[in-house]
């Protein structure tokens, strides 16, 4: 029973947490723009994301290690820092585009500007972390962010061409799209594949104290959780599809996208929008805060966890205190936080060759995995999954230039 | 023999040349511009059926009003947006939908294909 309870929540969770301010940007910009021709590429990009995460939850609750500690004792400390340096990059970024979210969420409800939500926003954030225990991070504001199922019923009322619906996840007109098209692809891949998720969900086993037994719950979290979760942003892109590109609108600012959800509630739409932007970014943002706390403490061997006492790890919650510092910075100068974030997805891309390459190494070590290690179907979705990241980090900087 | 020739090219040319010509694909900055212009619309629609806070809409004019203003796209009409917020400032609902109506008709007309005769870029 209590096992039941732990997959349902696992997988509600998912659900909830699916969303963040990246996935809500690429998927109503590609919805607006594209209608349903990228269904394909967030199709591609969770089945990425699956394996991923199922392959990071193993690893964690077989072997007691993080991919992170793990990557620096097999990778040496050369590769460490340069991923380190490269994803905490990433991770300010990210984190700067959460707090934009929340801070431009509650502009929508008060009226009052987002640079001016951007410090309260931050405190709170702090706040939660530092009083907070993991599973009030990872169940509370997940369970909350169910809101975002809004996005699936304004879908459903919508009443999508369904067949063209279905066409959208066969891949067409790969070679006639223009740098546009491939650009939002590459963001709608960077918001889905994100690298701090791997180092949160394996850090959370750790936190749970997974063991081998946990082996089939973490494969139902990650492959049922996350497929269910991929039908929100889904929801998200249909609905921007049937709301925005029938009338022209293209979602160059939240402005025009929190109209999303109007046409299927009426008031309680807009209010529903920002609801779920709000609570979407506050919990990926105490995520990947968290995350680059946890890259840190667990490369260098600080005494880290999120439930325990912040004096008991000092430099772990230092590491997440100066970063939601520094992430504070772009909305408190005016920064519009959907530029930014599309700008932080297409750079994510640029990354993920050192986020999937060390899964193909750490994943066949028997010292670590014993019995565990990848069979061959992993084995091989992971070699596609860096040829694909590849051709994502080399065409995104082009892309960047080009088609953003 | 030659005769017929010609009729039927003639014929053909005729034909032909009644089909209207294909419209120019939008350039960015034309898209954009017409972008907010509905989003103007949409806004101002949601708030006078009361979906939307007057607060929200406000800002979101202001937005289409300065990016109108800047765009290489903008058109005489777009003075339109402005007298938008205007009214919704005051709060007149009324107004604020006869401008929408105006904002409309005016995005319609200038982008409906010219009609059959009408040199190119005729219509406004």
């Amino acid at each position: 029973m209590k096992r039941a309870l732990e997959v349902a929540l696992g997988i509600v969770t998912s659900i909830g947490g699916y969303l963040d301010v990246g996935a809500i940007a690429t998927a109503a910009q590609s919805g607006a723009l594209f209608g349903f021709r990228q269904l394909w590429v967030v199709a591609l990009g969770t089945i990425c994301a699956i394996f991923l995460v199922e392959m990071a939850g193993r690893f964690a609750a077989v072997s007691k290690h993080t991919i992170r500690a793990a990557m620096r004792e097999q990778l040496g400390a050369g590769f460490f820092t340069y991923t380190l340096g490269a994803s905490t990059l990433v991770n300010v970024l990210v984190l700067a585009s959460e707090i934009g979210g929340v801070s431009l969420a509650l502009q929508l409800v008060t009226g009052v500007g987002f640079r001016w939500w951007a410090l309260p926003v931050t405190v709170l954030a702090w706040l939660l972390l530092w009083k907070g225990t993991f599973s009030m991070i990872e169940n509370g504001i997940a369970l909350l962010g169910l809101v975002t199922l809004a996005f699936v019923v304004a879908a459903y009322r919508a009443h999508p061409p369904y067949g063209d619906l279905a066409r959208g996840f066969v891949p067409r007109e790969l070679t006639s799209a223009g740098a546009h098209y491939w650009f939002v692809a590459v963001g709608i891949l960077g918001a889905i594949i994100s690298p701090y998720l791997f180092y949160f969900y394996s850090s959370g086993a750790i936190e749970d104290t997974w063991d081998e037994s946990h082996i089939g719950i973490n494969r139902l979290v990650a492959g049922v959780g996350m497929a269910f979760g991929s039908v929100v942003a889904i929801g998200v892109l249909v609905v921007s599809a049937v709301v925005f590109r029938s009338r022209g609108i293209t979602v160059d600012r939240y402005d025009q996208a929190a109209l999303a959800l109007v046409p299927a509630f009426g008031r309680w739409g807009f209010y529903l929008f920002a609801a779920s932007l709000g609570i979407s970014c506050l919990g990926a943002a105490l995520e990947s805060s968290l995350s680059t706390a946890y890259e840190f403490a667990q490369g260098f061997g600080w005494s880290w966890g999120e439930s325990v006492r912040p004096s008991g790890a000092a430099r772990f919650s230092a590491t997440y205190t100066v970063t939601l510092a520094l992430a504070a910075l772009p909305a408190l100068a005016g920064i519009d936080p959907l530029k930014l974030t599309l700008f932080t997805m297409a750079l994510n891309a640029l990354i993920l060759p050192t986020v999937a390459i060390p899964f193909l190494v750490l994943m066949n070590q028997t010292r670590y995995l014993g019995r565990h290690t990848n069979g061959r179907l992993s084995n091989v979705v992971t070699v596609a999954i860096i040829v694909i990241t590849f051709v994502l980090a080399a065409v995104s900087l082009p892309l960047e230039i080009v088609g953003g | 023999m030659l005769r017929i020739t010609a009729l039927a090219l003639l014929l053909l040319h005729s034909a032909c040349g009644g089909s209207p010509a294909p419209r120019p694909h939008p350039t960015p900055a034309q898209q954009t511009a017409a972008s907010w212009r509905a989003t103007a619309i949409f806004a101002v629609r949601a708030w006078a059926a009361g979906e939307v806070p007057r607060p929200f809409v406000r800002r979101t004019l202001a937005t289409a009003a300065r990016d109108l203003a800047t765009s290489p796209a903008m058109r005489p009409s777009d003075t339109l947006v402005q007298r938008l917020q205007d009214a919704v400032e005051a709060g007149n609902r009324g107004a604020a939908l006869r401008l929408v109506a105006d904002l409309e008709r005016a995005s319609a007309s200038a982008t409906a294909p010219p009609r059959r005769g009408a040199p190119a870029g005729a219509s406004r």
